[in-house]
Formats: structure tokens, C-alpha cells, sequence
């Protein structure tokens, strides 16, 4: 018997597996490959809107837009301020009037608000998120990866995600009553809880025109429960004032936002923040 | 290994990578269980194919075959687990696999005798150069040719022949054979 018979035998003696045996493997191997498609899209999404829901409120001080459809009037502050302010509330009154100061600028349905946003951690990533909804936007998620952002066809079935609301308020009552019943919407709930986690992902969301952001700053200030924390930083070591509530079930603040308290600039939050916001005409476009 | 009416792999690897991975496992997961046992095999057959995945980049799309290439992912991972590979085959001269257990007097002789190579053959191999280990697997157990064995390894055809000449050199020796210069690549399937 010569060493190749031999070696040759010493193989036999292990058979092939079977399927039982691989299907542990088969099941790891497809869960990185083909993980379902929409388990896939929505962890995705999921992930970026859970990055610009902890981003919270954009800078106010944008690029300029790369083409600005025409100017309506810029609504301005509907109604005065409650005679007695909060201290948070006296704070984001002097945010909003900063707010209301940045131009007025009206998104066209098929540009995109594009976002940009630096992790804790120093890294960026990158949005383009369709104004109507109806076109396709393109991101980059946690892992690195970029991929579209699927717009939503006219009769296609499907459910749109707007990126601006013509019907977002521009009176700071009106808005927390828009809060509450979206937050219901979305959350279930127009509990402090819901309202402050819903508040954090329109902000970025959603292009706001001055009269509307401006708005939603004074509408916080009307909500019971949030207050002004200092000392605190943003993902940057920025520090500034922060905009927190004390979630339920929790003793510590958490801060929603935080504001540059010179500028009332919105820095970002301490896990997140915005390093540009701006409407662009198309994907892969950076203002 | 296969026909030309089956799907191309090159294809597969973009479109269909299930189907990659149900053709060639089997052989991929016993390649592995040959070298580092089982429950190694279990592992590292995953890490085989999502490496392949991960790099399917990288395979040539003139190539119809993809299983000479997972041989040679497989084969890398092996080389992680060496200390591994040596003491599984040190351990199968103390314990061969699958006694039987019907065996009648006039086997036991033979048994002996066999037990008594295998032991040999065993320490053999695990005294071989790492790389004259993988050829020579690679060409007699799994019966690749001498072309798929320098892909999958990305190294010349002649040091395929080169290494394969060493290694059965070396077993014939250690099995007590005649001179290893002579007759080297006889019996082994070539390319």
C-alpha cells in the first residue's frame, strides 16, 4: 500500500456533512449576505434617523441654497411670546428670534435636504433626503455602507416620508398641539416621552422655513418638564446649553439639544451633531 | 468537477450566493473536518464562505468554477489553526477513528497492521511542511489538479509539483518504502 492509498483512505474517513450539519453555518453565512430586503432597508433607515433624531435641531446657519425658488413673504412671529417666560422657554424665545433671521427659503418637491452629520466617535455621515418624498435619496448608514433612500412613485402603494410640511405651524400653540397629535401618530403617545422623541427626529427631518423653526423653538419652551441644563457638550466637546427633559422612569436629565448660548446656535447633542444642513437639486450634491 | 450546463459560479457569486454556498459547503466543510475535525469544520466553513463573500470581488469571472478558490480561503484559515492540525494528527495515532466493532480474529492481524501505517502516516504529515501538507491534501484527498492547487494557493504550477514531490517523498520514507526519488507522482491525479 503506497502512501498515496493511504493518505487517500485516512480521507474517507470523514463523509460529508449533512445538511443538518451546515445549516447552522448556511444560516450565519446568509443572515450577512441576504438578510431580508426590508428587515434590511428599515434597520437601515432606522439607523440614520436614529443618528439625525440624536443630532437633534440643525445649525440654523446654513449654506446658502444652490437654487432658490421663488420667496414668498417669510411669515413672521404670529404671536407673542407667554408674559412670563420660563427660563427655558426665555432661552428658545431668543433662539427663534435668531432662527426667524436666516432666510427664507422654500424647497422645491424634487430637491433634497441634504445632512451631514459627525458621530461621537469623529466619523460622518451623509444624507440626501427627498423634499416630496417621491424621488430617491441616497445615504450612507452605520456601517459604512451608502444605498438609496427609495423615493415613493405617485401610485405605487406606498407610504410617503415628506422632508416638508407646507402645514407645520408658524404659531408656537398651534405647533405643540401639530406636536402632539404627530407624536400620537408616530409614537402612540403625546406623552412628554413621545413628544420630546418625536421633536428629535422632525428636527432634522424636516426642512423648516425660519417662521416655522422659529415656532418650534418657542413651542418647547411651552412644554412642561423641559428645562435648561450647562455645562454640556455636544459629540464635539462643544460645550453649551442644554435643552433636556427628565425621561419617565429616570432621575437624569438628558439633553435633547444643545445651543451654542452666545450664538443660540444649535450645536448638536452629545452623541451627535449637525455639521451642515442645507437644500441641494440632487443626490450626491453637497452644498 | 462540473459541467458546463451547471450555473457559473462568477454569476452565482453576484446573483445567487446561497446557491454557492449549497453547491460547495459539503466538500468545503469536509475539506476542513479532514484537516482540524467537526466541530472546527462547523465554524470555519462559515468563515470559508463569508470571507468568499466578502471578496467575491475578487474572483475571476473567466473562471467557471469557484471551488478550487474556497479551497484556497478555506486553506488560509487552516493555516490559523496549525498548532490544531499537528495535534489532531498526533492524536489519531493514539486514537484511529471508527474502531470496528464486528472485526473477527482473522482481521485483527490486518488491523494491527493497518492501525500500525496509519500511526505512521499520521506523524508523517503532521512533520510535513505546512505547505507541502496543503498540496498534497489538497491533490489526493480532494482531488484538485496540479492548476487548481496553484490558483487556489496562488502559487506556480511547478512549486505545486515541487511541494507534492517533497511531501510523498518524506511519507514514503517515513513509511519505510523504497527509494522516495523514484516513482514520485505515480497514482496522483494531475492537471
Amino acid at each position: 500500500m503506497d502512501e498515496i492509498t493511504l493518505v487517500k483512505e485516512l480521507g474517507r474517513e470523514t463523509s460529508l456533512p449533512s445538511p443538518d450539519r451546515l445549516a447552522a453555518a448556511r444560516a450565519r453565512v446568509m443572515a450577512e449576505v441576504a438578510p431580508p430586503r426590508e428587515n434590511r432597508r428599515s434597520r437601515r433607515w432606522a439607523t440614520l434617523l436614529a443618528a439625525a433624531a440624536a443630532a437633534g435641531i440643525a445649525a440654523i446657519t446654513v449654506p446658502q441654497l444652490v437654487t432658490p425658488s421663488a420667496q414668498p413673504p417669510a411669515p413672521g412671529p404670529t404671536e407673542a411670546v407667554a408674559p412670563k417666560l420660563t427660563p427655558v422657554a426665555a432661552f428658545l424665545n431668543q433662539a427663534a428670534t435668531s432662527a426667524e433671521n436666516e432666510p427664507d427659503l422654500v424647497p422645491r418637491g424634487d430637491q433634497f435636504l441634504y445632512l451631514r452629520f459627525i458621530e461621537w466617535d469623529g466619523t460622518a455621515s451623509e444624507a440626501w433626503l427627498s423634499i416630496d418624498g417621491r424621488h430617491d435619496g441616497w445615504g450612507r448608514d452605520q456601517d459604512g455602507e451608502y444605498a438609496t433612500i427609495p423615493g415613493c412613485r405617485a401610485g405605487a402603494g406606498c407610504e410617503v416620508t415628506a422632508h416638508y410640511r407646507d402645514d407645520m405651524p408658524t404659531d408656537p400653540e398651534a405647533t405643540v398641539a401639530w406636536l402632539r397629535k404627530s407624536a400620537k401618530e408616530d409614537f402612540g403617545s403625546d406623552s412628554l416621552d413621545a413628544v420630546t422623541k418625536y421633536l428629535g427626529t422632525i428636527s432634522t427631518r424636516l426642512w423648516m422655513r425660519p417662521a416655522q423653526r422659529a415656532a418650534l423653538y418657542r413651542s418647547i419652551g411651552l412644554i412642561d418638564g423641559v428645562r435648561l441644563v450647562e455645562g454640556v457638550q455636544d459629540s464635539r466637546g462643544r460645550e453649551g446649553v442644554g435643552v433636556a427633559w427628565v425621561p419617565s422612569g429616570q432621575t437624569e436629565e438628558r439633553a435633547v439639544w444643545i445651543f451654542n448660548p452666545k450664538t443660540f446656535e444649535m450645536l448638536g447633542t452629545p452623541e451627535s451633531s449637525i455639521d451642515e444642513i442645507a437644500l441641494v437639486d440632487r443626490v450626491r450634491q453637497k452644498a | 468537477m462540473r459541467s458546463d450546463s451547471e450555473p457559473d459560479d462568477a454569476a452565482l457569486l453576484r446573483e445567487d450566493f446561497a446557491a454557492v454556498f449549497d453547491r460547495h459547503a459539503p466538500y468545503i466543510h469536509r475539506y476542513l473536518a479532514r484537516r482540524l475535525g467537526d466541530q472546527t469544520a462547523d465554524d470555519l466553513v462559515a468563515e470559508t464562505f463569508l470571507t468568499a463573500f466578502r471578496r467575491r470581488d475578487s474572483f475571476r469571472t473567466d473562471q467557471r468554477d469557484a471551488r478550487p478558490w474556497l479551497y484556497g480561503i478555506a486553506t488560509h484559515l487552516v493555516a490559523q489553526h496549525r498548532r490544531d492540525e499537528v495535534r489532531r494528527l498526533r492524536l489519531h495515532r493514539v486514537v484511529p477513528a471508527e474502531p470496528d466493532s464486528s472485526c473477527h480474529a482473522d482481521r485483527v492481524a490486518a488491523d494491527v497492521t493497518a492501525s500500525a501505517l496509519r500511526d505512521v502516516l499520521t506523524s508523517a504529515l503532521s512533520d510535513l511542511a505546512d505547505g507541502d501538507r496543503d498540496v498534497l491534501l489538497l491533490v489526493v484527498q480532494e482531488e484538485l489538479t496540479y492548476e487548481q492547487v496553484a490558483a487556489a494557493l496562488d502559487i506556480p504550477v511547478g512549486t505545486v509539483r515541487s511541494r507534492l514531490h517533497r511531501a510523498r517523498s518524506v511519507l514514503r520514507a517515513a513509511l519505510g518504502g523504497s527509494n522516495p526519488l523514484n516513482s514520485a507522482e505515480e497514482g496522483v491525479r494531475h492537471g
